[in-house]
């Protein structure tokens, strides 16, 4: 059965489960690699990926070992953002390594621009990437585990115990992956797997925002309590954040209690336009936020809405670039509204 | 048992949304949550188990426990929820995780009020699943099974065409009795002869019913059946300093996700919201997950780290809670193992710490 899925090029190879499916190329180079710089000293842990429940998850591996890499997997559905690990491990010394495709290593600069991590301290494994598959939205679709997953033609292959489901793959993929303008990470320490041809990225058009704008004020502010009442304050969207770095969170200080913990429509609006400002700017529009959300509130909508007004506020052309400027977060005196 | 036609279920509802407040799953921008609904037409019945659990029905995320005023007039009203409510589509895992929680708000010498005045007030309509999530479902694991009624004041047992409805408590016949009164929807026998169904055909009624919720008692459970727990409490006991919860909390993000979804979950902080003329007490949720939990005055934090914290949400689960009350506070719903984004949840640990492989 795993025979009929192949991998759609070089660049992604078919995941599976640890042990039982074939490994990627991309996968074995990575664990070689992996193994090498911790056998030698220049990393002392490794941030990778390995495989989780069924074949359309992964989890974050911490490898600390040399024999550990094996374990790595690199495929289709390697979501999660693991720079925000990295705040784990600023009090022991020496180097860790991570793994990043082009959005992560987004990710990683907002951590380093503010000052949160060490780019010396840091070796960054890129990965080009043809784009990553929203496990959920497959999910939704099937009673049955998948035990086998991969690309074939463009489409996403499935194999569950009943049978084979094809799935047109692009329909599939994250949000974020269709507005990717360079699949391949530049600036990194290493590279494993091959170039990855870029696509034609979709320009960010806000219509997700527009779409929220059309409800006009009565019909927006329903929408959100709607949103928002479903919010379980479980702070997953804050802790996943790239651009949500500060030590101690302004959300959990009891004097002054910015945010009392009273659960109420009002107190969710503090709560999410509170965050929604905070990142303004800095948010580097990986969407991990809406992606963890386990009631599936739309908090890149906030996001979004904010980039734009930057955007024509500020002329900041491309504001989810943490080199860009952060209209939001600096001073000059030559402002035209300084008084 | 006795049987409810499908075709009749919007009736049946819209019934039991007129004998009190009925609380039931519905699709909400594409998500299933429990809600309050007026008419049979919100209930969605094609639902696996609502995102967020029944226990914030007993047990609200928020809850005012009484309002208080200053001196010189000073006094305190408690506020009690006073609405009959009829819970409806509650999964078996669901009403385990209630039965559970009375375990701690009703079972030692302290009698929680706020719990008991919304247990008593709350009926309960199960809802057996007739298609458990293979992926994430693991209710067998801890000896629930997709029938299991316990906890139920009436019963409902989808058997395609119809469902076999079970009244289980004085409580439940009182409200079926309330929503037939008018015999807009009736309940025919299951069995006779006419009955089409695999369940329903030949033998007596009574059998044919039986025969039903045998088959739902003895459905496989694919991932609780892989992890059925046996004496992991016990093992637990020496694994208190095991390197495991070191090396698995590495991933833990922090979030309150598993904790607040999970049905059994109950810890809670209560704070004092004064205003001007007034103020309230509140009781609001909150997660051995989050950093500050055990945050104490002058600094001191009894579990300074992840490692501390993730050991505490699965020996608490599954050894401390078994010393204390012998039982398991898990139900195996599957909400964590669905929704932690990094894939540190109870199915996982559980297979983890038992070495055997959590795949289907």
């Amino acid at each position: 059965m795993g025979g009929e899925l192949r991998a759609q090029d070089a660049a992604v190879g078919v995941g599976g489960q640890a042990g039982t499916g074939a490994m990627s190329a991309v996968g074995h180079e990575l664990a070689e690699k992996v193994g090498g710089l911790l056998a030698g000293g220049e990393v002392r842990m490794f941030l990778g990926y390995g495989a989780g429940r069924t074949a359309l998850r992964v989890r974050p591996r911490h490898v600390l070992r040399p024999e550990g890499a094996a374990g790595l997997v690199w495929n289709e559905f390697c979501a999660p953002s693991l720079a925000k690990y990295l705040l784990d491990e600023q009090e022991e010394e020496g180097r860790v390594g991570v793994l990043v495709k082009t959005c992560d290593l987004r990710a990683m600069k907002r951590l380093v621009a503010d000052r949160r991590v060490d780019r010396g301290r840091v070796l960054l494994v890129g990965v080009g990437c043809a784009g990553v598959v929203d496990a959920g939205k497959v999910e939704a679709l099937l009673v049955e585990p998948v035990v086998e997953a991969g690309v074939q033609d463009g489409k996403l292959v499935l194999q569950t115990r009943s049978g084979v489901r094809e799935l047109p793959r692009e329909e599939y993929l994250l949000e974020r992956c269709l507005h990717c303008e360079d699949p391949n990470p530049r600036e990194v320490d290493l590279l494993v797997g091959p170039e990855v041809a870029p696509w034609a990225a979709r320009p960010r058009d806000y219509a997700e925002v527009a779409e929220v704008t059309a409800m006009g004020a009565a019909g927006r502010a329903a929408y959100w309590d709607r949103q928002f009442a479903r919010c379980l304050r479980c702070f997953a969207c804050r802790n996943v954040c790239p651009a949500c770095s500060c030590r101690e969170c302004s959300l959990e200080v009891w004097e002054p209690m910015w945010l009392p913990r009273e659960v109420s429509v009002s107190e969710q609006y503090m709560f999410h336009f509170t965050r929604a400002f905070h990142v303004a700017g800095r948010c580097v529009d990986c969407g991990e936020c809406e992606r963890v959300c386990p009631v599936s509130i739309p908090l890149m909508k906030l996001n979004r809405a904010l980039q734009k007004e930057i955007q024509e506020l500020f002329g900041v052309e491309r504001p989810w670039e943490p080199e860009e400027k952060e209209p939001l977060a600096m001073y000059t005196p030559d402002d035209p509204d300084f008084h | 048992m006795r049987r409810l036609e499908r075709k009749d279920m919007r009736a049946f509802l819209d019934k039991l949304a007129s004998a009190a407040s009925l609380v039931a799953p519905v699709r909400e921008d594409g998500v299933v949550v429990f809600r309050p609904v007026s008419s049979g037409e919100q209930v969605v019945l094609d639902y696996v188990n609502p995102v967020r659990s029944a226990k914030e029905l007993f047990f609200p995320q928020t809850e005012v426990m009484f309002r208080f005023l200053p001196s010189p007039v000073a006094g305190i009203t408690p506020v009690q929820p006073d609405r009959q409510t009829v819970l409806f589509g509650i999964r078996p895992c669901d009403l385990a995780a209630l039965s559970l929680l009375d375990e701690v708000f009703l079972g030692g010498d302290y009698r929680d009020a706020c719990w008991a005045r919304r247990r008593e007030l709350t009926t309960l309509v199960g809802m057996a699943c007739e298609q458990p999530d293979e992926s994430s479902c693991f209710c067998t694991a801890f000896g629930i099974t997709p029938g299991t009624a316990d906890g139920a004041d009436i019963m409902l047992y989808p058997a395609g065409e119809w469902l076999g409805v079970e009244v289980l408590t004085p409580r439940g016949q009182a409200l079926l009795d309330r929503v037939l009164s008018d015999g807009a929807v009736a309940l025919g026998e299951i069995g006779p002869p006419g009955a089409a169904s695999q369940a329903g055909a030949g033998g007596g009624a009574g059998e044919a019913g039986d025969r039903l919720q045998q088959e739902y008692l003895k459905r496989p459970v694919r991932l609780g059946d892989r992890l059925r727990v046996g004496d992991l409490a016990k093992e637990l006991d020496d694994r208190f300093d095991d390197p495991y919860w070191e090396e698995a909390s590495r991933r833990c993000l922090g979030c309150g996700i598993c904790t607040y979804l999970c049905p059994t979950c109950h810890c809670f902080l209560v704070t004092d919201v004064p205003k001007r003329d007034d103020g309230v007490r509140l009781r609001c949720w909150d997660s051995c997950q989050f950093k500050d939990f055990l945050l104490m005055a002058g600094g001191h934090n009894p579990r300074p780290t992840k490692k501390e914290r993730t050991r505490q949400r699965f020996m608490h689960k599954l050894n401390y809670f078994v010393h204390r009350y012998g039982r398991y506070l898990c139900t195996g719903c599957g909400r964590c193992v669905q929704h932690c984004p990094v894939g540190l949840d109870m199915a996982t640990v559980i297979a983890d710490l038992r070495g055997v492989s959590e795949h289907v």
